[in-house]
């Protein structure tokens, strides 16, 4: 059978739309919005000024013997302790659940108990009914230089 | 699926010139024929305007694959295998100093990039020949650097055309462009952005393609390809190629 | 001829450090034995995906399309002493890993395995999971206890910043205590890294945090890996503190490995540069040679080789060579693993 050139280019040309068919979408990533109320507390008599560093956290993320706790999601300061609003993104293709983990700048300097200073306190709570868009949450900062990590039982 | 959609082009292209190139095979061999091209007696092709007072009275298979380009009436297909990269392409002549071209080009399985392209004959001279081809595609890579989008790829082939042999530089220069997508869920409904990179591949090849008779050819050449660049460093590699020709007309 | 006093530990090691085999290197026209005392095996499949995508965009295409056959051929215990054959290498030390988030996990059963495929080739270091301490601590310290009983189990591998855990938190302290009960020395991983899910946070990296457990435990050994680098940003980093702790506390060892490729140090000043410090301040009888191998095939032998022309730069005696390149590893290991 004989096919003339230009109706090969032309079915070439028909056909190479269908070429996205095969996807192309390259990162996908999908973000889910949560206003975080709630407040940051120290225990009566403790210290109260200075920033307080929040952090919110996957639960879990991973699988089978890479499973592990607590992958950061974001860093925020707040002005202190006291009550708080705050919207985050979460990545829900990276874990589940969440954690708030905070801590007390005492010292201004941006570190939780640099060698040499004095005691800062941290605190840490799951926040319950994740996913929702609206979320609440208290973390009673009462643990003297607690990483998230010694604060959390999986 | 795509992938499959371009095989059965090469096949739609591979099939069109079974009528033609046997009538074409049928034309007695020319007169001016020199001793080594009456060495092959199935060469039966009509000469070459170009290529008169050479020693090659005819346009062999070698020739037009080292080009890129294949002259009015004329087809072939080829084949090559290598490290990392093998391919699969057809083109066929449609005159006015084009070829069109089906391809089918991967890396180790993983990477693979199926495209048509237009190749324009830019010189020709008994013993030179430049053509620019622009080739439209979709690369898919699959595994741990998975990409996917459309690919556009514009080259340039300076082919030179000795005895029995086309010594070649082919000089390409690949743009992907890999879109992504954040949907961002939120109270007050769903948005969703799209961003978009783009993925570029330096690509030189140096080869010579032999005429084992004037329908078949073998490819050799050294491809030194920089892909992702400048992210990605890149070792080179090498690849042996089977083509195969003849008239559709 | 009597054999040189170095080569008696490495009997008792039950190796052999001979000239023979081609091990070894050539410095000032002093032959010298090396032991590289940072090396990772694994398995493809136990590095988080993240982290799989990382490490094939490092590797040269066409590699990176098929990373996990690379990987694979040099992260066994085959392909590792491969490439401490290629490089001149007598002796290496497979590190066991649990750092799910960055770098995955190397079972201690895997360099056990190993250690027991090539007695004469390998040692190995024990490491345990941290993820839930609170409630699993107790079992973990009784399982790398076990871990450290099996043969040619020399040592104990930290890593602050990938396991996640502050360097300072007296609720890990039991780690070293155990270390320190068993004899057996803790590499501890300072400095930043640019692994994906890295903690780099001070106390997670910055060897100053790690003073109070020096100081609570006189008995265990402590190798500062890395030197505090920067790896981020290619810079020396906390150098002078690893310093620092070397003069103050006596079971304070230095390992230099990883910051001298050329990825890490791409001028190629900070790997001589630190070298000279460590020299100038007295510290080279401290310091012991890692790489931080095998990564990529061919890397342990580059590493050894960039070590050398950074010690030459630095003006290393010959017996400062040997000291760093077998000799403090000798003299801090090879009366635990003799036994």
């Amino acid at each position: 059978m004989k096919r003339s050139p230009r109706a090969a280019l032309a079915l070439a040309l028909a056909l190479l739309p269908a070429l996205p068919l095969g996807g192309c979408v390259n990162d996908d990533v999908h973000l889910y919005e949560v206003t975080l109320r709630g407040e940051i507390q120290v225990p009566r008599g403790g210290p109260y000024s200075g920033h307080v560093h929040l952090e919110l956290r996957h639960a879990r993320s991973g699988e089978g013997g890479l499973a592990y706790p607590l992958r950061r999601i974001t860093t925020i300061e707040l002005d202190g302790v006291g009550p708080f609003e705050e919207t985050f993104l979460v990545p829900t293709d990276e874990g589940e659940g969440l954690v708030a983990y905070a801590w007390l700048d005492r010292d201004g300097d941006g570190l939780l108990c640099a060698p040499g200073t004095s005691d800062e306190l941290a605190g840490l709570r799951e926040v319950d009914g994740f996913p929702a868009h609206a979320l609440e949450v208290t973390i009673l900062l009462e643990h003297p230089c607690a990483g998230a990590e010694i604060l959390y039982a999986p | 699926m795509s992938v499959a959609v371009i095989l059965s082009l090469g096949t739609f292209f591979l099939g069109a010139p079974a009528g033609p190139a046997d009538a074409a095979a049928s034309a007695s061999a020319p007169a001016t024929s020199t001793p080594e091209v009456a060495e092959v007696p199935d060469e039966e092709a009509p000469p070459s305007p170009h290529t008169r007072g050479l020693g090659v009275d005819v346009e062999s298979v070698a020739h037009q694959a080292a080009a890129g380009f294949s002259g009015d009436g004329r087809w072939q297909v080829g084949a090559s295998a290598g490290y990392p990269w093998w391919g699969a392409r057809a083109q066929l002549g449609v005159g006015h100093g084009l070829s069109t071209a089906v391809e089918l080009q991967s890396a180790l399985a993983r990477r693979w990039r199926p495209a048509i392209g237009l190749t324009s004959l830019w010189l020709d001279r008994p013993r030179v020949r430049i053509s620019g081809e622009l080739l439209l595609g979709w690369l898919f890579q699959v595994g741990e650097l998975a990409r996917r989008g459309p690919n556009a790829e514009l080259r340039l082939r300076l082919a030179l055309r000795l005895r029995r042999a086309a010594p070649y530089l082919m000089l390409g220069s690949q743009h992907t462009l890999l879109a992504s997508r954040t949907t961002i869920e939120a109270a007050s409904g769903t948005t969703v952005r799209w961003s978009a990179r783009g993925e570029w591949t330096g690509w030189a090849t140096l080869g010579v393609v032999a005429a084992v008779s004037r329908k078949w050819g073998i490819d050799l050449a050294a491809d030194l390809t920089w892909v992702d660049a400048p992210a990605t460093a890149a070792i080179p590699g090498a690849h042996i190629g089977l083509v195969y020709g003849g008239f559709w007309r | 001829m009597s054999r040189p006093w170095w080569l008696i530990p490495c009997a008792l090691l039950g190796l052999t450090c001979g000239e023979g085999g081609g091990y070894g290197v050539d410095y000032d026209g002093t032959w010298i034995p090396v032991i590289d005392m940072h090396l990772h095996p694994g398995d493809w499949d136990a590095i988080p995906p993240e982290t799989q995508t990382f490490l094939a965009s490092r590797f040269p295409f066409p590699l990176n399309l098929r990373p996990d056959r690379t990987a694979d051929q040099v992260l066994s215990a085959t392909g590792i002493v491969g490439e401490l054959d290629r490089g001149g290498v007598h002796v290496g030390v497979l590190f066991a890993v649990y750092a799910p988030r960055t770098v995955g996990v190397a079972t201690n059963e895997l360099v056990e395995a190993g250690v027991a495929e090539y007695p004469k080739r390998l040692l190995g270091f024990a490491s345990l999971r941290v993820d839930d301490w609170a409630s699993a601590g107790e079992g973990e310290l009784d399982r790398l206890e076990e871990a450290l009983a099996e043969p040619g189990m020399v040592g104990i591998k930290l890593a602050h910043a990938h396991m996640h855990f502050r360097m300072d938190d007296p609720s890990y302290f039991g780690i070293y205590e155990l270390a320190g009960r068993l004899g057996k020395p803790v590499y501890l991983h300072t400095g930043s890294s640019s692994f994906p899910g890295i903690a780099l946070e001070p106390a997670y990296t910055d060897p100053a945090y790690l003073e109070p457990a020096i100081a609570a435990h006189p008995q265990t050994i402590f190798i500062l890996g890395h030197l505090g680098y920067d790896f981020v940003d290619h810079e020396i980093g906390e150098l002078e503190t690893c310093i620092e702790l070397a003069h103050k506390y006596g079971n304070v060892y230095l390992e230099p490995s990883a910051l001298g490729s050329e990825g890490a140090d791409p001028s190629g000043e900070n790997y001589p540069t630190i070298l000279r410090r460590i020299r100038e301040e007295g510290l080279v009888d401290r310091l012991i040679y890692g790489s931080d191998g095998p990564q990529s095939p061919g890397f342990v032998g580059e590493y050894l080789e960039r070590t050398v022309t950074a010690m030459e730069r630095a003006e290393y005696s010959a017996d400062d060579a040997r000291a760093l390149l077998s000799g403090n590893f000798i003299k801090v290991f090879g009366a635990e693993a003799g036994q």
